[in-house]
């Protein structure tokens, strides 16, 4: 499906398109956007930026040519900025600067990019195949790359996800990394990219390198937010194999991720908020005070590391069968790797939580119903999205469906 | 074609000033918002008849290139914002203490309105000074109504350094004259020499003259005390269109393809250093005032590389520009102050405006500033010139932490303690502010068919 | 120097516009600034009159004595409009300079920075 609307600078205009790609990634949004609305008010200001980001992030999924996927993903950048620095604290003010510093500036290489596109193929809709100067496409991917969390650009991630409210963390780690990525396939859906050597360089770098920084990150959402950088590679990476297969396995890994790390960063919140506990180090008994919220940390760790049959082993296996098929050794090591590296960060929570002695004894304070649901919700989806991978309509079949779309 | 009503463009405004001062302080702004609705009709009617062929006027019936012609083309469809963010800085300035709205300010705006009318119909050079001098004058007088202290300094420098432009301006016109044996537009254009000294000299005055009128770095000094000490509804009236009067001179320069690359120069310094200075400012209006310095210095870029670019950006700045500094004479109202911090808590509407107006002047799609920012981007790239088009983006870059420097003033500081209870600006200040942020994203949408229009 | 010397009238005038326009930069007194301006203003007009004269050339109205030829008329209609022009600037001029005298007490441009 798709509409062609207004005019918005000659020959480019206004182009909305409903394939199986766009429907995956809106369906996620929409999903992942109910998770995060219980929990306290936090005023209008919160409401309506929530509602404004949640809308240019559909429209970032149902974009149907380069303009209007730049023009959604730009506005969702700045909308997302006032929810980052919503607490007002000094240290947020700061962090969403550098946020603002370093979108910008994608964003400004992503027009640049757009321009020199534009002045060699005219208006680019995701429909067709276009031959462009690899300036272009290098522009492009650069811009891309900046909200994808790639290394030496990953900056913003472990200053903006631990600042921001746990909803927003969880949001930010759950799509606004992954609008990146899925510009990136978008861009590889419309043109050849040039030799990707260097995007599967760099993306290898950013998951071994982003992983060890989170085995020695003691603040709980800096680690995950290391941990996002490091697992949101995988799609760059899984892109520069060419492969359908792995491919595939890329796009469904941008919706099993976004449920796994959407929910731990809303244990986290709920974490803080309850216990006050910030920092890896502080978690002691911690399961013991919040058996629910723990129990479900601990299945959506393990489903980031790939245990099967949750959902992080199924995109995990996808990408390697597909690596393995194109014969892309290195990049299937460094997949392994990067679970292997998930292991470490991740079950050292999990095991002080669940087995070192608190520093204090208190009562069971698990929160009411209305802010634990998300939370069991999130570790449910990852658990179905696991076992019932195979089956029609769910996001690997559609996954795949977009794949075979964009060719390879 | 001919019409009278080209003419009543320029005689609506200016007669209508004239009436003001006899008439009550209580009546004088309703007149005044009158009369320039009935002036923004007219405007737009003529902007329809533009859609068949370009209107011209022979006064007082002596034809040109003898006669004093006036013409209503492409860069006249200018008097339409003109017409409107005249018509709503009157209402905006009625709830302001600053005596905008006396009967002799309502006399200024309107007079001011009428030469800025002249200024962009006029089709001889002549014509084009005579206006030229009626919209500066005013101008010089809108600052001076302000009551702060330093106004009239700033007004008399304002008028010191327009005064040395005027002076340029009119001296390239005689040369001009002398040149070519004649004043109209079109018949100079034909009669320019190829090349040769005196041809350089009242070129290059001219460009000197305009674009010391239109601000650029580094003949800019004039402008943030003049912009940033005026009257908020004023501010939005010299930020929005009048600097933009020294664009249109530049665009109606014959022979300027001389100057090319001095322009492309000019602009990009004007551009980076308007950006770089208003990334320093703590006021809001100074901000604005050298955000529109960096305008400026993309349109004078844009002169070089895409000139349709160039008039398409013009009139969109004109419209946001115009709705930031009325959101900040709302804050401003509010907090009875320059100091602002917090304002924006109690005004969600009018923070609102202002970031959309700040998304439009940064120019992300699919905004008003966006579709003149990416012809002009466009154009530099198709002439070769890598380094331009990165230089606009880095200068947008740098705007945008300006502007997002100033949301964070307005809403996300705490407010001082003695300014509690703070209530949204008043529904006078609100409609103006919103119909301005209104379609400074609707002039964007359509942007394509619209750079189609003015590129015929 | 024999094209200096046959236009001795205009090197005149740039003369004078230069004087005028070092007052305006290089002046410390906004009242002499704005001398400055108007001596500038009176090289311009200077010029542009100078530009349509004729040697023994008539005054450009017609009548029974009318005889060509004629001196340019739209340079005297020029400056004719630019010296109006002149006077309203430089009332207006002196308006904000008497407002700007009343709050500082002073027309000095360091004496000013002080005050401001």
């Amino acid at each position: 499906m798709e509409s062609i609307l207004f005019e918005i600078v000659p020959e480019l205009r206004l182009h909305l398109r409903f394939d199986a790609l766009g429907v995956l990634f809106s369906a996620t949004a929409g999903i992942l956007w109910l998770l995060v609305l219980p929990g306290p008010r936090r005023g209008r200001r919160y409401e309506a930026l929530l509602a404004l980001s949640f809308v240019l992030t559909l429209g970032v999924g149902t974009a149907g040519n380069l303009l209007t996927l730049l023009m959604f993903y730009e506005l969702l950048s700045l909308a997302a900025w006032p929810l980052i620095i919503h607490d007002e604290t000094a240290e947020a003010l700061a962090a969403g600067r550098r946020y603002l510093a370093y979108v910008l500036t994608g964003a400004a290489m992503l027009l640049l990019g757009l321009a020199v596109v534009t002045l060699a193929a005219g208006d680019v809709g995701f429909g067709t195949r276009v031959e462009v100067p690899a300036l272009g496409i290098v522009l492009l991917l650069a811009g891309f790359s900046v909200k994808a969390a790639l290394l030496p650009v990953h900056g913003w991630v472990p200053q903006a996800h631990p600042i921001a409210p746990a909803p927003i963390s969880a949001l930010l780690s759950g799509l606004m990394v992954a609008t990146g990525s899925f510009g990136m396939i978008r861009l590889i859906q419309v043109m050849d990219p040039p030799p990707l050597a260097i995007l599967t360089g760099v993306s290898a770098l950013t998951v071994v390198l982003a992983g060890v920084v989170a085995t020695r990150t003691d603040h709980l959402k800096r680690r995950l937010a290391w941990s996002t950088i490091s697992q949101m590679a995988y799609v760059p990476l899984a892109i520069s194999v060419l492969d359908r297969e792995a491919l595939a396995g890329g796009i469904v890994h941008i919706t099993h991720h976004a449920f796994m790390k959407g929910g731990l960063f809303l244990c986290a919140g709920l974490l803080l908020h309850h216990l006050g506990i910030r920092h890896v180090s502080r978690m002691g008994g911690a399961a013991r005070r919040m058996p629910w919220t723990m129990g479900a940390f601990t299945l959506l760790s393990l489903g980031l590391i790939g245990i099967p049959p949750l959902s992080g082993f199924v995109s995990k296996w996808v990408i390697g069968a597909g690596m393995a098929q194109a014969g892309a050794w290195i990049p299937l090591t460094v997949l392994l790797t990067g679970a292997l590296l998930a292991a470490l960060y991740l079950m050292p929570i999990v095991h002080t939580a669940w087995f070192d002695p608190p520093p204090s004894e208190g009562p069971q304070v698990d929160p009411p119903p209305p802010t634990l649901i998300p939370v069991l919700a999130a570790a449910a989806i990852t658990i179905v999205l696991g076992i019932g991978a195979a089956l029609p309509g769910f996001p690997l079949a559609l996954a795949r469906a977009a794949a075979r779309g964009i060719g390879g | 074609m001919t019409t009278h009503w080209l003419p009543a463009l320029v005689a609506i405004p200016i007669a209508g000033g004239v009436l003001v001062p006899t008439m009550s302080r209580r009546w004088a702004p309703a007149w005044g918002f009158g009369v320039l609705i009935a002036t923004l009709g007219v405007a737009l009617f003529l902007t329809g008849l533009l859609r068949e062929d370009t209107v011209s006027y022979a006064v007082g019936g002596w034809p040109p290139p003898y006669g004093i012609e006036l013409r209503f083309d492409v860069l006249s469809t200018f008097a339409v914002p003109i017409a409107l963010v005249a018509a709503l800085a009157v209402p905006f300035a009625t709830h302001s203490n600053e005596p905008v709205t006396t009967p002799e300010g309502v006399a200024v705006i309107l007079v001011g309105t009428g030469g800025m009318m002249g200024f962009v119909v006029a089709a001889d050079f002549f014509t084009l000074f005579v206006f030229l001098e009626v919209l500066s004058i005013s101008a010089y007088g809108m600052v001076a109504m302000s009551e702060e202290r330093g106004a009239g300094l700033a007004a008399f420098r304002y008028l010191l350094m327009g005064t040395v432009a005027s002076i340029v301006i009119l001296l390239s016109v005689g040369l001009l004259y002398t040149l070519t044996g004649s004043l109209n537009m079109a018949d100079v254009g034909q009669r320019l020499p190829d090349g040769g000294l005196p041809l350089h000299l009242a070129i290059g005055g001219l460009a000197a003259g305009f674009l010391l009128k239109a601000a650029v770095f580094p003949l800019h000094v004039w402008l943030p005390d003049a912009h940033a000490t005026a009257p908020s509804a004023v501010s939005a009236i010299l930020s929005g269109l009048i600097v933009k009067m020294g664009i249109i001179g530049l665009l109606r320069t014959p022979g300027l393809e001389h100057l090319h690359e001095l322009l492309i120069w000019v602009g990009a310094a004007s551009l980076l250093a308007g950006a770089l200075f208003a990334l320093v400012q703590d006021d809001l209006k100074r901000m604005l005032a050298y955000s529109t310095v960096s305008n400026i210095g993309l349109v004078v870029l844009g002169l070089a590389v895409d000139r349709t670019g160039a008039t398409v950006h013009i009139l969109n700045h004109a419209i946001i520009k115009a709705s930031l500094f009325l959101a900040a004479g709302a804050f401003i109202h509010r907090a009875g102050s320059r100091r602002i911090e917090g304002t924006g808590r109690s005004m969600p509407l009018t923070t609102s405006a202002f970031a959309v107006g700040g998304i439009a002047a940064i120019g992300i799609p699919p905004t008003g500033g966006f579709t003149g920012k990416w012809m002009i981007v466009l154009g530099a790239l198709e002439a070769g010139r890598w380094g331009f088009a990165v230089m606009i983006l880095l200068g947008a870059v740098i705007l945008a932490l300006c502007y997002a420097r100033f949301v964070v003033v307005v809403a996300f500081r705490p407010s001082p303690a003695d300014r509690e209870g703070t209530s949204e600006a008043p529904l006078v200040m609100l409609v103006p502010i919103f119909v301005l942020a209104a379609l400074s994203v609707g002039v964007g949408i359509i942007g394509g068919p619209f750079a189609a229009f003015v590129g015929k | 120097m024999t094209p200096l010397l046959e236009n001795l009238d205009y090197a005149a005038t740039v003369v004078l516009l230069l004087i005028g326009l070092w007052t305006v930069l290089a002046d410390s007194n906004l009242l002499k600034k704005l001398m400055g301006l108007n001596i500038m203003e009176t090289a311009v007009f200077a010029f542009i009159v100078t530009s349509g004269m004729i040697e023994g050339g008539a005054a450009p109205i017609l009548g029974p004595d009318a005889a060509p030829p004629f001196m340019a008329p739209i340079p005297h209609a020029l400056v004719l409009t630019g010296i109006v022009v002149a006077v309203s600037t430089t009332a207006l001029a002196l308006a904000l300079l008497l407002r700007v005298h009343r709050e500082f007490g002073t027309l000095e441009i360091d004496e000013l920075r002080k005050r401001w």
